[in-house]
């Protein structure tokens, strides 16, 4: 409402903000709220629990915020980002293993570079990107249902390769000993170090990506979503414009894996699977999408919400059941009372 | 049949021609050989039953089929299996039958991605607008030029999807004046819309030709072609059968049997 007509008085820097969108609340101090808080965490207490919780908040975030790119504003509910998270991981991995003193991994698979981080976190993303425009090329051809289950398959065919070609990356073995960073002489050892180095590229990639939500390419996007053939009549290459956002949501994923390997250090097969694709497609239907508050909303709630579980004190045999029973419960609700989830814009699906 | 079809018979001076085209979905012949050309500054209106393919050969025409036979051309290029949006790029814009307003976007934004799309696809086309900012003031007071010009008074940041019907078709027109086509088709403008907002209409469309672009309407509403049309072509049954001003075309029985069943 305040676009109509910006009154000449107000300093330019409140004009500029007036022309945010109304359905996309202020994600700005948000972005500067979380960084702080993280500070003040971080510094406060230093236990490794919540350090690895806020590790594995920023990695799901950059998850999050990339599929929403597609998903969120494309309107392309894609089932493969967990194939992209992994071939980020396995291609840090790869890149980072060198035949040497504990070679016998690194020996016996095909390739293995030895590099150091920042090239390897460089390629993990081209990797991503490359195998995000590929997979463009194949599922752009379907729209709707049939565009879910082309990236379900997608998906499949990523996992059963990681599962099954033992020379490539050991398949169900794993790879194990990943390098930890080392940013210019400096080792990151614990979590909280790792915190340290992630928290800045977090902020500029979900900050990058939020410049693009609110782009051209953004609002056309949008229109795709909304009707592609109006969109198309104004002049909108819809499928070059969807490409685009693949290949970019890849490789924000593939950043997320790469970053996921290096803090972990061992990865296998199964962190890879269908239901990560579910899970990251949940947690964007249960935040919501289409904006930036959506995902960053379903992350906290879907990272926080294992951890809350545990102090309920369940025992241990029956936890994990009665967490997909909540997380069903959840999202059946929202589709029954909010369904474009709870802080997003538009409902996610075909 | 009525006699010969000679102001259709396509020389070359239009700017956009089409020569025998074809159609047909499975069994049915939509199409049996449609000649034409659209001029600038001129509006042709393209009457008929439902079933006389009217729509199949705008459909043709903006990209969003492909004939099994025929040509058509845009200034001398062809224009014959590019995809809607090259034509866009390079000219051709269309009115929905069915408006297509984005509906989860604002009225703003509606026009503001039609501005876009328009500046970075024709001008620039290998740039995607990855940075530039969608909703930056300049678009802005540009999409507030294009719905003043049609009149439209709705707050514009309601959602396209809460207009009324007419307000939809008002708004899809703005974002058609926004793409600053060359050669436009209006599939039904005034379809389903009130009198009242109908009048709104005429003087727009009129407008529209008088700036040179060449105006192309399917209508069914006999008194709206005659206020309108420089030209007539009537069709049936995939052919045009008659075509010249709308008092002529309306000189003859058989025509008006079919456009008006008198």
């Amino acid at each position: 409402m305040s676009l109509i007509e910006p009154s000449k008085e107000l300093p330019p820097q409140a004009v500029r903000h007036s022309a945010q969108s109304p359905d996309d609340p202020v994600p700005a101090w948000m972005l500067w709220g979380l960084l702080l808080l993280l500070i003040v965490l971080l510094y406060a207490w230093r236990p490794t629990y919540v350090s690895h919780l806020l590790v594995m908040f920023g990695i799901y975030l950059l998850l999050s915020t990339s599929l929403n790119l597609v998903t969120g504003f494309g309107g392309l509910m894609s089932f493969s980002h967990a194939a992209f998270y992994g071939i980020g991981a396995y291609a840090y991995a790869v890149a980072r293993l060198q035949a040497g003193p504990s070679g016998d991994q690194a020996e016996s698979i095909i390739w293995a570079a030895g590099w150091p981080f920042v090239p390897a976190i460089l390629f993990a993303m081209a990797v991503g990107a490359l195998f995000g425009w590929l997979v463009s090329l194949v599922t752009l051809r379907f729209r709707g249902d049939y565009f879910v289950f082309a990236t379900l398959g997608i998906q499949m065919i990523i996992f059963s390769v990681l599962y099954n070609w033992v020379e490539l990356v050991r398949g169900p073995y794993g790879l194990y000993g990943i390098p930890r960073p080392d940013l210019f002489g400096w080792s990151l050892r614990d979590s909280w170090q790792y915190l340290l180095m992630l928290v800045p590229v977090v902020t500029t990639v979900v900050g990058a990506l939020w410049i693009v939500y609110r782009s051209e390419f953004g609002l056309k996007l949008k229109a795709m979503r909304e009707d592609e053939r109006a969109a198309m009549s104004t002049g909108i290459a819809t499928n070059r414009m969807a490409g685009l956002a693949m290949t970019i949501a890849a490789g924000v994923a593939a950043l997320a894996g790469a970053s996921y390997a290096s803090y972990v250090t061992y990865i296998d097969p199964t962190s890879f699977s269908l239901s990560e694709s579910i899970f990251l497609v949940a947690l964007l239907m249960l935040g919501g999408a289409g904006n930036l508050t959506g995902p960053v909303v379903g992350t906290l709630i879907m990272v926080a919400l294992p951890e809350a579980m545990r102090f309920v004190g369940l025992p241990d045999a029956v936890a994990a059941n009665v967490r997909e029973i909540i997380y069903g419960g959840l999202l059946a609700g929202l589709m029954f009372w909010r369904p474009q989830g709870i802080a997003g814009e538009r409902f996610v699906g075909t | 049949m009525i006699n010969s079809i000679s102001p259709l018979d396509a020389d070359n001076s239009g700017i956009l021609v089409f020569k025998d085209l074809h159609k047909r979905f499975g069994d049915i012949a939509v199409l049996k050989g449609v000649s034409g050309k659209l001029v600038p500054g001129q509006i042709s209106a393209f009457v008929g039953p439902n079933g006389a393919g009217k729509t199949t050969l705008f459909q043709l025409l903006t990209g969003e089929l492909k004939p099994d036979r025929g040509s058509a051309t845009l200034n001398g290029q062809n224009i014959l299996g590019s995809s809607p949006y090259r034509l866009a790029g390079r000219g051709i814009g269309k009115l929905f039958q069915d408006v297509r307003a984005f509906p989860n976007l604002s009225i703003l934004d509606n026009v503001i991605v039609a501005i876009v799309a328009r500046q970075s696809y024709r001008d620039k086309p290998f740039d995607f607008g990855l940075v530039r900012n969608g909703r930056s003031q300049v678009l802005a007071k540009k999409a507030r030029e294009y719905l003043s010009r049609v009149g439209f008074d709705a707050n514009e940041e309601a959602l396209a999807k809460n207009l009324s019907w007419g307000n939809q078709k008002l708004l899809a027109l703005a974002r058609l004046l926004a793409g600053e086509f060359r050669c436009v088709f209006l599939d039904e403008p005034i379809a389903g819309i009130s009198t009242l907002m109908a009048n709104r209409m005429v003087p727009l469309i009129r407008e529209l030709a008088e700036a040179g672009v060449a105006v192309a309407l399917i209508e069914h509403e006999i008194t709206f072609v005659e206020s309108l049309a420089n030209d007539v072509i009537v069709m049936n049954e995939g052919v045009v059968i008659d075509s010249g001003s709308a008092s002529e075309v309306l000189s003859h029985a058989e025509t008006r049997e079919i456009c008006l069943g008198l």
